[in-house]
């Protein structure tokens, strides 16, 4: 039985050990947007909050897991999105869709500890994520704008 | 084709007062499928829009969403020709239904731009002539989901409106044209009265047809040929877009699949007691199928079944021939040196002005690509649940009504009896035109007692179970004319037939013959007026099985020839942009992106050092002029210019991000994607050792849409093509390396 802080609720669970936090939230706690892209922490696309901190869920035990998760199903404040949500929403970031929770939750992490990013700066954070549509040039662009509505609400 | 021959509706009165409108075409005549599926106080007024007792208008977007954009554009044609806000339309897929077959991908147009010359499209009309009537080609993919719906459509919602003014017209005791359609209402303006259209909808259900209805003009467009909003994008940014991998039933198993390790491979005896010790492991299914040999593993969650698949103990047999990569190279060059394969494609005697000339300049230019994975982020999976002998699947999938051809048979179902739920795709590229991952959930299911079952391939199971692009070498000869344009050119490649690879699998029976079209896509429909020349296929069988990959022949074939076309301008000092416009003399579109490029690249700076290429596909054309700088070792791309002339735009902003999307693919097979075999098995397992692009590597891309034409073109495969040979011939500008060979990685650095 495990008891973890999941999108500032404590849910308690039955898991193996060994059995990836992605696997636990996807499979035992039903959050979906949290998804399966490569198992070995080579796409980004399983990446959650810990603490705060973009962590890859597939590679990560659930009895490993010591802080507080959040997943894309608790960045939002109830309807206020994220700064990125809202940029990414307003940009048109996201094609297929499917590693956006990943990229999103990357962004988040990163831009809370790096507030006044370089370009540089943003391909070295997002280079672990991947997306097959090619949507690069508009999560640039999507964390440019983040920045600016983070500063506003400053 | 006229509109109306292209589509006419019939009518007739339904349940539930509901009207149900056929729409005739080709063999078939399928009823509206909407009807069986309304709900209490819903009216579907033709197969493409629903209208709920609210008032809720919801558009039928029968085409897979998988990020090119669909659902959105789709739904504007409705809104548009409904006269409501984009916002305020729901969207839904639909069922899988032959009424929604894509008569684009059927009959209409390229690779087979000429239906007058039956060679050119032999196997695919046998293959289509076959699947068409039975199920309807309900089909994403060719980027023709626009050019599929574009009339269809704005008709359907049109005719939807004339019915709800005709409605208000009998109710209000007015003439229709003193009625107009604004905000969900249709208004009588003089008196002010107004009926909404769910007030409307029922009886205008009753009404008869209309038989000529009148679609808005262009310029009276409010919602078309302006950026909209996703309508997918709220819930892709809130983590509640669901996925075929998302799909969660009441009682649902999990489960994997364990193929073949090497292709050809069928399943002997299946050992799993080791299995049983993983907590959660139900039980091993039998999977032996047109597509692959091999288990599917049932467990209560994913994680359980990935162990217990590692858990078990597999006879493989029949291992086939221990293929590798050079065991490829070597088929393919002798199809190539052997084989008189299909000429697609002649003008004049190129061959003997070839074989005759001494000239010094004369080139022969020797090509090759290798095989290429999906890779899309979503991996390979479907649920199923089969209940008193009726099937239910959800699937990502691109091709419902294949899937439905495909079980129906696996299982000795009736069609009526299989129903498709078509999620939202993580990526589809033409992976999910296969079938493999529906089939197995379906086989798999028959054993589960009723209970829903979903079955996740592991990524490495996603890769080494592609149906992939298949690998191609290419040899070109040409004789250089002055000013570049050659005298005579002949191409012939050797590569594998997609349509029989893709026959031998959903309908192994079917004797197919004949040329297929796809093996010189991007070769003999390129619209240059040649002096002599000559386009050759050949089709040689490969081990692993092929696929539809976003821009299919074109993946290849315009690397050959539009590298080629560079080699052939340098060879006599002539710059390869006036090369290309003297080429495409008097046609407007296609030299219209070419000097618009140029002139965004700053062509004729002699400093900077760029490659260029052009492309004529899916009645779409595109130019791309990619800047480099750096060394041999260090290759630095400075930016990528695409211009494309999509004939009409009708959301440009979308449009602009498919050409992105399609650039970023390009660039990352040109860099670094290759599958290779050792013995019969795949080598490249997961994203570690497949390389696709990151965004570290991603230059700037700058995109501009012009439109000249008439009716939406192509766009989501557009620019794929032309990525890597205007990269090869910046290359050649900057180092004097000719690379002839993809990916560039083998033979230069980037930083």
């Amino acid at each position: 039985m495990f008891t973890l802080t999941i999108n500032n609720q404590s849910r308690q669970f039955e898991a193996e050990p060994d059995m990836p936090l992605l696997w636990a939230l996807r499979d035992v706690l039903g959050l979906k947007g949290t998804k399966y892209g490569c198992g070995i922490a080579a796409c980004g696309a399983c990446t959650v909050l810990i603490d705060g901190v973009a962590t890859r869920s597939c590679v990560t035990p659930v009895s490993d897991v010591a802080g507080a998760v959040t997943t894309i199903e608790g960045l939002a404040n109830g309807n206020a999105l994220h700064a990125v949500q809202q940029a990414w929403l307003e940009l048109n970031v996201m094609q297929c869709g499917y590693c956006q929770s990943g990229q999103i939750l990357q962004a988040v992490s990163f831009l809370t500890e790096t507030p006044e990013p370089t370009p540089d700066d943003i391909n070295a954070a997002m280079d672990g994520n991947l997306c097959r549509c090619g949507t690069y040039p508009k999560i640039r662009a999507g964390i440019v704008l983040a920045v600016e509505k983070l500063k506003a609400q400053a | 084709m006229s509109l109306a021959r292209r589509a006419f509706l019939i009518g007739s009165v339904g349940v539930a007062g509901a009207l149900v409108v056929g729409w005739r075409w080709a063999a078939g005549t399928w009823e509206n499928p909407l009807s069986a599926t309304l709900k209490e106080g819903e009216t579907s007024l033709t197969p493409y829009v629903k209208i709920s007792a609210e008032g809720v208008i919801t558009a039928i977007v029968p085409y897979a969403e998988m990020g090119q954009g669909v659902s959105t554009t789709l739904a504007a044609l409705v809104a548009e020709e409904l006269n409501v806000s984009l916002l305020d339309i729901k969207v839904e897929h639909g069922p899988a239904s032959g009424i929604y077959g894509n008569r684009a991908i059927a009959y209409d147009i390229s690779p087979f731009t000429d239906q007058s010359a039956p060679i050119l499209n032999g196997l695919w009309n046998s293959l289509a002539a076959v699947v068409s009537p039975m199920v309807g080609l309900q089909v994403t993919g060719s980027s023709t989901s626009t050019r599929d719906a574009f009339d269809r459509m704005r008709q359907a919602a049109a005719t939807a409106r004339a019915l709800m003014v005709e409605a208000a017209s009998l109710e209000l005791g007015v003439a229709s044209a003193a009625l107009i359609t604004s905000g969900g209402r249709v208004i009588h303006q003089s008196s002010g009265r107004s009926l909404s259209f769910s007030e409307l909808a029922g009886k205008a259900a009753k009404l008869p047809m209309p038989t000529n209805v009148k679609l808005k003009a262009k310029e009276n467009w409010v919602t078309l040929g302006k950026p909209q909003i996703r309508k997918d994008g709220l819930q892709k940014v809130t983590g509640a877009a669901e996925f075929g991998i998302d799909v969660s039933l009441p009682n649902m198993l999990h489960g994997t699949v364990k193929m073949a390790p090497r292709f050809g491979a069928t399943l002997g005896a299946v050992n799993d007691e080791k299995a049983k010790a993983v907590k959660g492991y139900q039980s091993t299914v039998r999977l032996e199928t047109s597509f692959s040999n091999g288990v599917a593993v049932i467990a209560d969650n994913t994680w359980a079944a990935f162990k217990a698949a590692e858990a078990l103990t597999i006879e493989w047999l029949a291992e086939g021939d221990g293929a590798d990569e050079m065991f490829v190279v070597d088929l393919l060059d002798d199809g190539l040196a052997t084989q008189s394969g299909w000429s697609l494609a002649a003008t004049g005697n190129a061959s003997r002005i070839l074989n005759s000339s001494t000239n010094r300049n004369l080139l022969t230019m020797d090509y090759s690509v290798p095989t290429l994975a999906h890779a899309t982020m979503e991996p390979m999976n479907a649920t199923a649940q089969f209940i008193d002998g009726k099937l239910t699947i959800w699937a990502p999938t691109q091709a419902p009504s294949l899937v439905q051809l495909v079980v129906g048979r696996a299982l000795d179902l009736p069609f009526n009896d299989i129903t498709i739920n078509v999620t939202l795709l993580g990526g589809g590229f033409g992976r999910r035109a296969e079938c493999d991952f529906a089939l197995f959930a379906a086989i798999a299911a028959k054993q589960t007692n009723g209970r829903p079952l979903q079955l996740t391939w592991t990524r490495e199971e996603d890769f080494t179970h592609d149906a992939y692009r298949p690998a191609a070498r290419a040899r070109i000869r040409a004789l250089p004319g002055d000013d570049g344009v050659p005298e005579a050119l002949e191409f012939k490649v050797a590569t594998p037939s997609i349509i029989r690879s893709i026959a031998s699998r959903i309908l192994p029976s079917l004797p197919v013959a004949g040329p297929d079209a796809y093996l010189a896509e991007g070769a003999f429909d390129v619209p240059y007026k040649f002096k002599a020349y000559r386009a050759t296929g050949v089709d040689v069988p490969l081990p692993m099985p092929s696929g539809f990959w976003r821009s299919v022949g074109y993946s290849h074939n315009t690397f050959f020839i539009e590298s080629a076309l560079d080699e052939i301008a340098v060879r006599v000092s002539a710059d390869p942009l006036k090369q290309r416009l003297a080429l495409l003399q008097g046609n407007i579109a296609a030299q219209g992106v070419l000097v618009r490029a140029a002139e965004l690249a700053g062509w004729s700076n002699p400093e900077t050092r760029h490659g260029l290429a052009y492309a004529n596909a899916y009645g779409s054309h595109v130019a791309m002029i990619v800047e480099v700088s750096g060394t041999v070792d260090a290759i630095k791309i400075e930016r990528m210019i695409v211009v494309a002339d999509v004939g009409i735009a009708l959301d440009p902003g979308l449009v602009a991000d498919q050409l992105v999307s399609a650039t970023v693919m390009g660039l990352s097979a040109a860099v670094g994607e290759k599958i290779s075999m050792t013995n019969g098995a795949v080598n490249e397992t997961n994203y570690d050792s497949y390389q696709v692009l990151r965004i570290s590597s991603c230059p700037p891309i700058v995109t501009e849409v012009l439109q000249t034409g008439i009716s939406p073109g192509g766009v989501g495969e557009l620019a794929t093509p032309v990525v890597a040979p205007a990269l090869a011939n910046a290359i050649f500008r900057l180092t004097g390396n000719r690379i002839r060979a993809l990916p560039f990685a083998g033979s230069v650095t980037f930083l």
